[in-house]
């Protein structure tokens, strides 16, 4: 047997589980998506039509605005908590390991656990924040958080925050580890104080972690439809409605696979191109760090 | 610059105590070396004296200030790492300027310290790279140039070349040498390696378990040590004890006699009061063999390493003691194995009580 052979040979599983996995239902989601598949019979082919559909409408375009507020809402606090919080325990030895377990058990619950305590949270009547701002003299900042379009999506980002901030915090507590002690100590010799040290040494050597971070969290949350489903539904007005929201209503709700289909390349095509541009930017930045 | 004064200070980690309660002096412009086997305290005591440790007891003054608990910032020292802990994204010369920036010293005046201090280090040609792109030796020249820009009262180094090729360790420990002759600033130097700490230091503090064994230079420590750790410790290739028992006093000193070496009998010059049958320990450096010495005994020789000027000749017991290593110089010098006869001067002979390991003048 030659070794080009025994090579394919060996690659063979990887291939067939790539294949089969990965290549196979993107192929044939970009199939569907130039049809008018319903789920049953046969697919017939529609051409354009479905991605005509999807810039004629302002819905669709306005479902990839919520989106993108939503994602850049969410990475940015995210981000910021996670690297705030990272920092805090750096400081803390003693506390570390047990914030850090603590921090991650959001992530750990399912979604439909976590829309649900949420919205009692948010809830307008007999909610924990209502109750909570009424109790410090701010009642005039009560208000039905989830059924106020100016206010809903940003309600749906912080409980979404407060779910993963756990990982980002995790991300950047090994990055943390990674910074030998003797740079700080270094650092701290030559008089930098703690925000000096987190300034000028810190935050640059924890590139590699922000850019694992911003990378994660914005491929996940531009995917999201889990708390948007279950806490609003997309609503009030549409205002938390977002394009992976969408697909799964047309999919499961209205039953039009084609047109579901090609709001996924749609989907796909975004994801990557954020990815790609990300991964640049801020490699671009380590290498510049490093 | 300035002298250290250190005052029973005390290290303790939990209930776990490594530093036993250290007096020290150093004097200012001197370069003090402390050496001693790994694990010994030697990064321990350096820490303290930077302030990257707590001092749990005791007292340490820089000039004459009691910075026992103050800030490392604030203690005019300034640290050179075995790990260099270059920061790494930034270039050379900021690098150096980092600790004078932070202490927010004037643009121009930064300036002037940095290219100061890399002309005395020939750094002048890698002041825009980053660490990546120096080479291990140029890299400890930019963590030493990082703490000559601070002019510290106090140099600290902690192994700065365990790192580095052997070649570039010798280059680098004359340059040491060199920037002390230059700045005439107190140094102390960490390190393991009792050549290093023979080559370099003004003065030596042997460390053995968090307790200091002895202090002294570097010649005062080879030739009249106080205990057989020291005398073992200090030395290339180590000193060869023999075990052995007082046959016999006169009014000068003992005789001993030495079962490793055919049962020769030594007299040795002593005033300590010693009885007949006491076990002691006799040392003698492989060089003060000699073959017009008047002590005679006969040595199985089993290994012989001609190093061209110089040959070591080994002779293993059967017992699990090191060997004993003889030095021998100019023509004659014995082949590979065969037993042959061996000569030293009484004279060159130091005596130990086995018992405590202490030395008996
Ligand atoms: N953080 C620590 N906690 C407990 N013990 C320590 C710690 N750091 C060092 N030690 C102990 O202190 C002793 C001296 O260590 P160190 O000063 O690093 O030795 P050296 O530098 O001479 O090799 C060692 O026995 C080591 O195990
Ligand atoms: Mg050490």
């Amino acid at each position: 047997m030659s070794s080009r052979t025994t090579k394919l040979l060996f690659m063979l599983p990887a291939l067939i589980v790539l294949a089969v996995f990965f290549v196979y239902p993107i192929a044939l989601t970009f199939y569907y998506s130039f049809t008018d598949f319903t789920g049953v019979g046969t697919p017939e082919y529609a051409g354009l039509k479905n991605y005509d559909r999807i810039m004629s409408r302002s819905r669709y375009p306005e479902a990839l605005k919520v989106t993108i507020l939503f994602t850049l809402i969410v990475v940015t606090v995210q981000t910021l908590a996670g690297l705030f919080i990272a920092t805090l325990l750096q400081r803390l030895p003693a506390v570390r390991n047990f914030a850090r377990a603590a921090l991650f058990t959001p992530a750990m619950m399912s979604f439909v656990i976590v829309g649900y305590l949420w919205q009692f949270i948010y809830s307008p009547f007999n909610g924990g924040l209502n109750a909570l701002l009424t109790s410090v003299g701010l009642e005039s900042l009560t208000r039905a958080w989830l059924g106020d379009p100016s206010t809903a999506l940003f309600a749906i980002a912080i409980a979404h925050v407060w779910m993963f901030t756990g990982y980002t915090t995790a991300i950047f507590l090994a990055g943390y580890a990674n910074i030998p002690g003797d740079i700080e100590e270094a650092g701290k010799l030559e008089g930098a104080n703690s925000l000096q040290r987190f300034w000028y040494l810190e935050l640059p050597l924890l590139a590699p972690s922000v850019t694992i971070n911003v990378m994660l969290s914005t491929i996940g949350t531009l995917k999201t439809f889990e708390l948007p489903f279950i806490m609003t539904k997309g609503g009030p007005d549409g205002a938390t409605r977002t394009l992976s929201l969408e697909i799964i209503e047309n999919l499961f709700g209205a039953y039009k696979f084609g047109f579901a289909s090609s709001l996924s390349i749609v989907m796909l095509v975004i994801v990557i191109i954020v990815a790609f541009v990300q991964n640049k930017f801020l490699r671009g930045r380590e290498d510049n760090m490093s | 610059m300035a002298e250290l004064n250190i005052r029973n200070a005390i290290k303790r980690y939990g209930p776990v105590e490594v530093i036993h309660g250290i007096d020290l002096d150093i004097a200012d412009g001197e370069f003090c070396v402390f050496v001693g086997p790994s694990g010994c305290g030697k990064s321990t005591l350096l820490r303290m004296i930077a302030g990257l440790e707590q001092t749990s007891e005791g007292q340490i003054s820089i000039a004459g200030r009691d910075v026992t608990h103050a800030e490392p910032a604030k203690r005019g020292v300034a640290m050179v790492f075995q790990t260099y802990a270059l920061y790494p994204h930034m270039t050379v010369r900021q690098n150096m300027s980092f600790g004078l920036k932070i202490g927010g010293t004037e643009k121009t005046e930064i300036a002037r310290k940095v290219d100061e201090a890399a002309r005395i280090l020939k750094l002048g040609d890698y002041m825009d790279r980053k660490p990546k792109a120096l080479s291990g030796g140029q890299r400890q020249r930019v963590a030493i140039g990082r703490a000559i820009v601070r002019q510290p009262e106090v140099f600290l180094f902690d192994e700065p070349l365990s790192n580095l090729d052997a070649e570039l360790r010798v280059e680098m420990r004359v340059e040491i040498a060199r920037l002390h002759n230059q700045l005439g600033a107190t140094m102390i130097y960490v390190t393991h390696d009792q050549v290093e700490a023979m080559t370099m230091a003004d003065k030596i503090v042997v460390l053995r378990d968090g307790r200091i064994e002895q202090v002294g230079s570097p010649v005062g420590l080879y030739e009249d040590p106080d205990n057989l750790f020291v005398a073992g410790f200090i030395g290339s290739p180590r000193m060869n004890f023999f075990a052995g028992k007082v046959t016999d006093m006169h009014d000068a000193g003992v005789t001993v006699t030495l079962p490793r070496l055919g049962d020769v009998a030594v007299p040795v010059a002593t005033d300590a009061p010693l009885e007949i049958g006491h076990a002691v320990t006799v040392g003698v450096r492989p060089e003060h063999f000699d073959p017009s010495g008047e002590i005679t005994a006969q040595l199985a020789i089993d290994v012989v390493e001609n190093l061209g000027g110089v040959s070591y000749a080994y002779s293993t017991s059967q017992d699990n003691a090191p060997p004993v290593i003889i030095e021998w110089r100019g023509k004659n010098r014995p082949r590979q194995g065969g037993t042959v006869a061996v000569n030293f001067d009484a004279g060159c002979a130091l005596l130990f009580d086995t018992a405590s390991g202490l030395r008996l003048r």
